[in-house]
């Protein structure tokens, strides 16, 4: 059963990747990389259990820090062209 | 518990597929990201609670719980970032909506 | 403040025996150390975070969170169904909901339950009124009801208050 969700979710990170190459404006895809990122997370903590492995758990935690993480740095550097100095609106 | 652990894996990968055929249907940017957040919360909401209901172990169960937690504090935040930065980059939501209807 | 830091640190300490479900002396130092840097760290960072009042708003939120995860399911089911309705009856738009008094935690809980439930969205936010996307002129209407709102702004009273 943890099969079919799987397939599923492989699915879904299917047509994601096809609105990341068709997306007319750049918040098209970087809103696919976003569910991507929820993709691969649902994905590693489906795979921790399809191996009865339970560690990959902690990998998935991880992976949901650095999505949220990346997803605010690009539209950081996309707002203020620069991701260091704070610069104020 | 089987039973009900299977049910809710099913529905929360019909609602990912749901969700993505909203990706791909949805004229316009504004709209696509209402069938984004489906994935982000029905989708990974259910097929977390699936997995929660398989294991008897607390240390699984507590990470799984911290990762729904997580994903739902994040989820918003991140979306209102991306449509904040577009509301100021084209200022109307409007301007490229190819079969928008009424 | 030392208190603070202290209370901080050994919440987080808790959180780093609940992940790494080891209970060796040397990790447990090594956690005890990083604890303790990341609450200063924090401490740091949120010198001015004042008016929030955490105990008030969790004796209310068993009340308030069934609530929200029905709405959630049942928005989910509206969009679902307006996406695999073959003629895709959207009509989206842009709505104003004020929220001018509200106080600062209150708002941000606010904003952030729109944008989790699906249908809604945040676009904008200012000191007065939240600018909202909607997927049809139905949501945004039963968003103007305002029964959220009512919600949340009763999460901060004391229970019985409301």
């Amino acid at each position: 059963m943890f099969a079919v969700t799987f397939i599923a979710i492989l699915i879904v990170m299917f047509f994601l990747l096809i609105r990341v190459a068709l997306g007319p404006t750049i918040f098209d895809r970087i809103l696919a990389v976003n569910t991507f990122g929820t993709a691969i997370v649902l994905l590693i903590a489906l795979f921790g259990f399809l191996v009865e492995r339970p560690d990959f758990l902690d990998i998935a935690l991880l992976y949901a820090l650095t999505n949220f993480i990346s997803t605010i740095a690009v539209l950081k550097l996309f707002r203020y062209r620069s991701l260091g100095k704070a610069v104020d609106k | 518990m089987f039973i009900v652990s299977w049910i809710l894996l099913v529905l929360g990968s019909a609602f990912c597929l749901i969700g993505t055929l909203g990706l791909m249907r949805l004229p316009d940017f504004y709209s696509r990201v209402h069938a984004a957040s489906i994935i982000d919360s029905l989708g990974t909401i259910l097929v977390l609670l699936g997995l929660l209901t398989q294991t008897q172990d607390l240390l699984v169960i507590a990470k799984l719980i911290l990762i729904l937690l997580f994903m739902m504090l994040t989820g918003p935040t991140a979306v209102h970032a991306l449509a904040h930065t577009a509301v100021l980059n084209e200022n109307d939501p409007e301007s490229e909506s190819p079969r928008k209807q009424a | 403040m030392l208190i603070r830091i202290l209370i901080a640190a050994s919440l987080l300490l808790l959180l780093w025996v609940l992940l790494s479900g080891h209970m060796d002396i040397l990790l447990l130092g090594l956690g005890l150390g990083s604890c303790l840097f990341v609450a200063w760290l924090v401490h740091r960072l949120a010198l001015t975070d004042r008016n929030f009042n955490t105990m008030k708003l969790s004796f209310n939120l068993p009340r308030f969170l069934p609530w929200f995860f029905l709405e959630v399911f049942r928005s989910n089911l509206n969009v679902s169904w307006k996406i695999l309705h073959p003629k895709l009856p959207i009509s989206p738009n842009k709505s104003i909901v004020s929220t001018a008094h509200l106080n600062d935690t209150a708002k941000t809980t606010y904003a952030n339950c729109i944008t989790l439930t699906p249908g809604t969205y945040t676009l904008n936010t200012d000191d007065e009124s939240i600018e909202v996307h909607s997927l049809t002129t139905e949501i945004a209407e039963s968003l103007q009801q305002g029964e959220m709102k009512k919600r949340i702004s009763a999460l901060q009273n004391w229970p019985g208050t409301s």
